[in-house]
């Protein structure tokens, strides 16, 4: 942290400045956000999935959006800092979710001892676990040759960031990622049938 | 897909996408020139596009939660064996219950784990490690843990954890009732919270959550006491999936208002971080409120990281300086400078630390002269502390010398032989009993004595009463029971003596002497007063194990007493030895129930071990015996419950067990005998959770090692196996059980050069069947089958109606060119398991056995009724699912064999086995073998 940075940040929310370091490409500002971020997601994916809300299905981004203003606070509207912040999290919430529909998956499969398959209490439809979990598995296919492709995927899809948001997450321009996105799409759908038809 | 292609295909599908179908023709044309395969991928693409429609435009939802409420409702039943009394409260890891442990009587607190994600094979691995770790630390102020439960229901398994049940109130809902607490009182919890701690260091645990919701408060004032809750448990209660994202690895666990800053950072914890977490508490209790406060965790979490706490002292001026000082230490962002150990924080706390309390208010520009002297005094402290730990180590003595006469805080007790003087063999077996008796007698108060801790008698029992202090470290006790038995005229003496381990100086000693006639007392009364030697309560009801008025006849109960000493040997001569004394004591008192029924449970045993219903019949009919006598004796149940086993009765076996268990809740043999019955009834989960149990509550008995070892053998999880089977041999090294089920289970690892030496060994301390029968099987999968044929001779000469051996046997005849041979004794092995299905004619094991004898003779359509019988009972664990595999390939059937092959490598089964089966060696060389090998993993 340089000195002539040091007021200012301290007067200004600190995930805010974070976030801010973290554009600036400074590496040890995502180390001291991740740890926080994840947290928070857990700890509401958890509020959420735990029925402390009944009976409300809730989109992926509206959980990643009230960590956001949970942590960052309400003010802060600066949408930069919030497609940043959205990044740092849509690989936690890939594994969030992959998580709960593998689980769900494994039980499904059946057969005889399950030692330690552990059900939460859930409710994925089928098509949707299903979903989750082939995506996820292509997806890793694709990160051995296309990075950058899978973490356009990885933002749109599984943290509901829009187009200029994903771009400004990955300072590219929105047009690259429209056209990614839509090349993904139709491979993974490629994909997906291949996996459904066997 | 190399990246190059990935992009050219890409460019090409980029520049047509949005095209009219119509232009797409020409631009593939002039994009893929002659490259067929590059348009055909492209076209792939589009037609895909044009039917994902809605495909991926919406993340996904987050899965919600059902409507209905989780909380557990009073009266519910978990696993079988907890009942819910009362919903206690939720904490961050789920909710908290008071239950019943249907199964021990007692009352515990169950804590639901709320996890989100899976729980993976690993995690769970993890989760039992952790557990077990915890449940080293037995201090008074730390919440003991008992178990790791899992309960499965239709739809939704939950998991859970049971641990001491204590009444009170956390120090977080008592700060929230009454503000803060005055420092006088804050020192009482303060103290017992740095020796909750310093404990729990000690025996390398680490909480890693430490709270104030994780305190529990019984009273108040200075009478208080404090428990800590969820050592070292709250990490994996934490989102830590045992995926490989790199993310999850360096996650911080805890809470994050109370995490440290190193844990903030992701770096590794140590006993420091705990001290952190301990200044927090420390300065909630006194100001009310935790110093870093801001508007959100992450802004709390930040502030921690980068800024000095405010000194309590301005929130609470009245605050001593010790208490200033300490809990600035202790909040010092660099771990190196906080206090090394709560110890310290005591003594800081208390002023004791230096010669002057600190005079600085907080540590600032002005305190560094201060502090430095201060760490000196501390570092002293350190040296005078570690001279006293010597000291404690050589002994307690010297320090009872010094101040006043004690026993050790931790009694870890041996009861050795007792001597007897005078040459009557029967007289040696009634002192030997004695000394059993008491040694179990002792063990069954470790429940509820925390302090008390006794060496398991198959330890003790072959040490000599002299030259005892090198007993003192094989066995890992700090006191010992001796005693001495004279039979005087008509009057027995018994002199006990409690002795210093280590210098073996008597401590206190008794003289119990009573007349013949009275000698039924004697047991009853020995306890009595070595119990009162060691300063442990006796609880009600404990002495009734003899009931006095048992038998009037004097003669008879020394017989059954003599019976006992050889019962409890547990080898062919020794039982008949025992059987043939409580005939005799039966016929001086034929009103005598605790002689018929230990009669039954003798018969029962000789049943068990030879099979032959002659014994089964004598057990049934003393047992019945001593039932209409008497119905509340523990050996009359379990020996019905044995026979019930043997016979195949699994739920009489049960209620047998399970009443025995009832009249003698610390049976270790019961409890583990019961949870073998309840796996063989597919209760998988049952059963392992009471091996755990038994493991938890004697932890030095090898025997209840062996058995969970066993356990987790049977069910393949072969390296949990070996280390709990590397355990027992090691609590019992001359004992050849366990070595020979180690051996097994390196067997099915594939390390057939360490089975055969520790077989070696087995075979050394006493030939038996296991250790043969292991030692041929090591030679077979090396390929020396006329070693190999010759062991499992051996085996079968000491063990002459086990099929299996008979079957081992033909195995290696076959492989070593003797057919002939070969085929004989498989037609033995069919004769001796139809024998054995006679008495348990749904035993899907034994039909399976048979069927697979069968199919060794080349008897195809007898191998294949046999197996359809076997799987209409079967439960289908990984062994059986192999053997059906190997029945399909040896009857012609492959497609079969390979599914079931599969299916058994999925469910754990050990893959060497697979690859090392003489019975598979054509299947191996099938080409769809490799897949079934590599298919995936989950």
């Amino acid at each position: 942290m340089s000195d002539k940075n040091e007021e200012t940040q301290h007067r200004s929310n600190p995930v805010t400045s974070l976030l801010a370091e973290l554009r600036q490409g400074n590496k040890e500002a995502e180390a001291k956000l991740i740890p926080l971020v994840y947290q928070e997601l857990h700890r509401l994916a958890r509020h959420y999935m735990r029925g402390e809300r009944e009976g409300h299905t809730l989109q992926t981004s509206a959980l990643v959006n009230e960590a956001y203003l949970r942590l960052a606070g309400e003010h802060n509207v600066d949408w930069k800092n919030r497609a940043h912040f959205f990044g740092m999290s849509a690989q936690i919430m890939r594994r969030i979710l992959v998580d709960h529909a593998r689980t769900r998956d494994a039980k499904k499969r059946g057969g005889p001892m399950q030692k330690v398959s552990l059900e939460s209490a859930f409710v994925y439809s089928d098509n949707e676990s299903w979903q989750v979990v082939a995506i996820h598995e292509a997806l890793n296919k694709l990160a051995e040759w296309d990075a950058r492709q899978c973490r356009i995927v990885e933002l749109r899809f599984f943290c509901g960031l829009d187009v200029e948001e994903t771009a400004e997450a990955m300072a590219i321009s929105p047009t690259t990622v429209k056209r990614e996105f839509q090349h993904a799409k139709a491979w993974l759908h490629g994909e997906l049938s291949k996996t459904a038809g066997d | 897909m190399t990246p190059e292609r990935w992009a050219q295909i890409k460019e090409v599908f980029v520049a047509v996408a949005d095209q009219p179908a119509s232009a797409r023709d020409v631009t593939l044309d002039r994009l893929c020139l002659d490259d067929d395969d590059l348009r055909l991928q492209v076209e792939q693409l589009l037609s895909q596009h044009g039917k994902a429609g809605q495909f991926m435009e919406a993340t996904p939802p987050l899965p919600a939660a059902r409507a209905t409420s989780e909380r557990l409702e009073p009266g519910s039943h978990l696993s079988g064996r907890y009942q819910i009394t009362k919903f206690l409260g939720s904490g961050g890891m789920g909710e908290v219950y008071a239950a019943d442990d249907l199964e021990l009587g007692e009352q515990v607190a169950l804590k639901v784990i709320r996890q989100e994600g899976r729980v993976g094979p690993a995690m769970l691995d993890r989760l039992r490690r952790e557990v077990q770790l915890a449940r080293r630390v037995t201090h008074p102020n730390v919440c003991r843990v008992y178990d790791l439960g899992r309960h499965t229901q239709p739809g939704h398994d939950l998991i859970f954890l049971t641990m001491e049940l204590i009444a009170g109130e956390t120090l977080a809902e008592r700060l929230r009732r009454e503000g803060k607490i005055s420092s006088t009182d804050a020192l009482a919890v303060a103290v017992q919270l740095c020796h909750a701690l310093d404990a729990a260091h000690h025996a390398g645990v680490l909480h890693r959550d430490f709270k104030c919701g994780n305190v529990m408060l019984i009273g108040s004032g200075e009478q208080v006491r404090a428990v800590v809750t969820d050592f070292g448990i709250a990490r994996w209660i934490q989102p830590q999936t045992d995926t490989q994202s790199n993310a999850s690895q360096t996650m911080p666990a805890g809470t994050p208002a109370y995490m440290s800053p190193e844990q903030l950072a992701g770096q590794p914890l140590t006993a420091a971080s705990d001290i952190y977490a301990l200044g927090l508490v420390l300065y909630e209790m006194v100001t009310g409120a935790r110093p870093f406060r801001a508007d959100s965790p992450l802004a709390e979490a930040f502030k921690r990281l980068n800024e000095p706490p405010e000194p309590p002292i301005k929130a609470t001026p009245e605050l001593s300086e010790n208490w200033n000082y300490t809990i600035l230490k202790c909040l010092e962002r660099e771990p190196g400078k906080r206090f090394a150990s709560a110890q310290e924080v005591i003594e800081s706390l208390r002023g004791t630390a230096a010669a002057s309390a600190p005079s600085a208010r907080w540590p600032g520009k002005t305190s560094i002269h201060r502090t430095a002297t201060h760490n000196r005094s501390i570092r002293r402290n350190w040296i005078a502390a570690a001279l006293l730990f010597v000291l404690a180590a050589l002994g307690f003595a010297v320090r009872d010398r010094i101040w006043s006469p004690r026993l050790p805080a931790q009694k870890h007790v041996a009861v050795l032989p007792f001597t007897f003087a005078g040459n009557d063999p029967s007289d040696g077996a009634t002192t030997y009993g004695l000394a059993q008796s008491l040694s179990a007698n002792l063990a069954r108060l470790q429940p509820t004595e925390s302090s008390l801790w006794v060496a398991p008698w198959s330890q003790t029992r072959s040490r000599k009463a002299d030259g005892v202090g090198n007993a003192a470290a094989a066995l890992g006790v700090n006191l010992l029971v001796t005693g001495s038995v004279e039979k005087n005229g008509e009057r027995f003496r018994v002199h006990a003596d409690l002795k210093d381990a280590l210098t073996f100086k008597s401590l206190r000693s008794q003289i119990v002497d009573v007349p013949q006639a009275e000698r039924v007392t004697l047991e009853d009364t020995l306890l009595e007063r070595v119990a009162g030697m060691l300063q442990v309560k006796l609880p009600a009801g404990m002495l009734h194990h003899l009931p006095v008025d048992e038998t009037v006849v004097p003669g008879a109960y020394e017989f059954y007493e003599q019976g006992r000493g050889y019962l409890l040997h547990f080898d062919g001569d020794n039982v008949e030895r025992a059987i043939g004394l409580f005939q005799k004591a039966v016929e001086q008192d034929p009103n005598f129930a605790l002689a018929y029924a230990n009669l039954a449970y003798a018969y029962a045993w000789k049943f068990h071990r030879t099979q032959d219903t002659k014994w089964r019949d004598l057990a049934k009919q003393n047992a019945g015996k001593a039932k209409a006598l008497n119905d509340d004796l523990a050996s009359t149940h379990l020996a019905l419950a044995m026979v019930g086993r043997d016979t195949g009765d699994i739920d009489a076996a049960v209620n047998e067990f399970q009443r025995a268990l009832r009249l003698d809740p610390a049976d270790d043999e019961t409890l583990n005998l019961l949870a073998l019955t309840y796996d063989d009834a597919g209760q998988t989960l049952q059963a392992e959770s009471l091996l755990k149990d038994a493991v938890k509550r004697n932890p030095a008995n090898w025997v209840n090692y062996n058995f969970l070892g066993s356990f987790y053998y049977r069910h393949a999880q072969y390296a949990q196996a070996e280390l709990l089977l590397r355990a027992a041999t090691q609590l019992a090294p001359d004992n050849p059980s366990p070595l020979n089920n180690l051996s097994g289970v390196l067997l099915a690892e594939g390390k057939y050069k360490d089975a055969e030496e520790i077989l070696g060994r087995a075979i050394t301390v006493k030939p038996t069947k296991a250790g043969y029968s292991n030692l041929g099987y090591a030679q077979f999968y090396q390929a020396r089958y006329k070693d190999a044929a010759q062991m499992f001779q051996k085996a079968a000469e000491l063990s002459p109606a086990d099929d299996r051996l008979s079957r081992n046997l033909g195995d290696a005849y076959a492989l070593a060119g003797e057919p002939a041979k070969a085929a004989d004794a498989y037609a033995r092995a069919v004769q001796q398991v139809q024998k054995l299905l006679a008495l348990r004619p749904r035993d899907p094991q034994l039909l399976q056995n048979l069927a697979l004898y069968y199919a060794k003779l080349g008897r195809k359509q007898n191998a294949q009724g046999i197996l359809a019988q076997a799987v209409r009972f079967s439960t289908r664990d990984p062994e059986f699912i192999f053997n059906t595999g190997v029945i399909y390939e040896l009857t012609g059937q492959r497609d079969r064999a390979l599914r079931e092959l599969h299916e058994a490598l999925r469910s754990g089964y050990s893959l060497s086995e697979l690859q090392n089966a003489p019975e598979l060696s054509q299947l191996r060389a099938d080409k769809r073998y490799p897949q079934i090998v590599s298919g995936p993993p989950d």
